[in-house]
């Protein structure tokens, strides 16, 4: 019996060596190369990936979850830069005029009148400022006289 | 003499790889690649599964070497990182389909062997895997890598007495199967 067990064993080791040899091991290195180079790229990915998610969850909660982030909204249209200009020149024009009437003797109560109607059609401009002064000083210099 | 150098080999692989050089891997792939493909080839039966499972474990060695325990020697190392792998392989759903699928049919022999031999070693290679996980572990060991009882259970972490039981009923079982299919 035991015999026949040492046979068995001995056969047995020897088919398990022959069985075993039927497999061999095939640029064995060059493949664990490429696969921890593949690992490598894909944690690459998956980094830089959830950089840019990470940057677009951040853009999109600055943008429209945050309300003190508001987009700026541009103020002008070019309509309104076209009025601008075309306003600050009429009334600098304007201004001119009421002062030149402003020195010309008899000639202060229409230059009150144009400053008055620069102050109210060109509210926002640098001729109705100048005209604001220019008012002010007709009346000082009444008050004085 | 000759195990005194293969011990200084392995200790300059393991430092070679602790210092993330990938020729120290090359090197272990070169020196333990025919050890890990034979094991794992026995373990699941099938050539593609046992290159997979061999590619993992070197992967394996080179993430983890860091954390080898230092009183190991690489060769036993290796062998229970092969072993935690190729179980981790039958366990995955669809990898266990896969093998199941290829393990049942006849590998195409690539050798010279008359065809008795042939079917006596494909008989071999099914009767493997009808065996129990443990009992197939412990006649690899023995049978194709030459441990004994003493080796078997310390890189088992085993009793040598559950070695030993394990040894004697894995006989068995083959006995019995291999009288089977060749009767």
């Amino acid at each position: 019996m035991n015999d026949s067990n040492e046979q068995f064993e001995e056969r047995l080791r020897q088919d398990l060596s022959s069985l075993a040899d039927r497999v061999s091991i095939d640029n064995l290195e060059g493949k664990v190369g490429h696969r921890l180079q593949r690992r490598t790229m894909y944690r690459r990915m998956m980094v830089g990936g959830t950089i840019a998610a990470a940057l677009l969850f951040i853009g999109y909660w600055i943008t429209f979850v945050n309300p003190s982030f508001p987009i700026p909204q541009p103020s002008f249209t070019s309509t309104d830069v076209d009025k601008m200009i075309t306003d600050a020149g009429m009334s600098t024009e304007l201004l001119l005029t009421a002062q030149v009437l402003d020195k010309t003797p008899g000639g202060e109560k229409l230059a009150l009148e144009n400053y008055q109607y620069i102050i109210a059609k060109y509210r926002d401009t640098r001729a109705a400022r100048q005209a604001d002064e220019q008012i002010h000083n007709i009346y000082n210099r009444r008050t004085i006289q | 003499m000759e195990n005194s150098d293969a011990g200084k080999e392995d200790l300059d692989l393991l430092q070679g790889l602790r210092r993330r050089d990938k020729e120290a891997l090359g090197l272990v792939s070169e020196r333990y690649g025919a050890f890990l493909m034979r094991t794992s080839y026995l373990f699941l039966g099938d050539r593609d599964a046992a290159d997979d499972v061999v590619q993992e474990t070197l992967i394996a060695v080179w993430d983890s070497v860091g954390r080898m325990p230092s009183d190991l020697k690489l060769r036993s190392w290796l062998f229970g990182i092969l072993l935690n792998k190729c179980r981790m392989y039958r366990r995955s759903f669809w990898r266990r389909l896969k093998l199941e699928r290829r393990v049942g049919k006849p590998h195409r022999i690539e050798d010279r062997r008359d065809g008795n031999e042939s079917d006596r070693l494909e008989s071999l290679r099914l009767a493997l895997q009808q065996l129990d996980e443990n009992l197939r572990t412990v006649l690899i060991l023995r049978y194709e890598h030459g441990f004994d009882i003493a080796e078997t259970a310390a890189a088992l972490g085993l009793p040598e007495g559950t070695v030993k039981s394990r040894t004697h009923l894995a006989i068995e079982k083959m006995k019995r199967w291999m009288e089977k299919n060749h009767e």
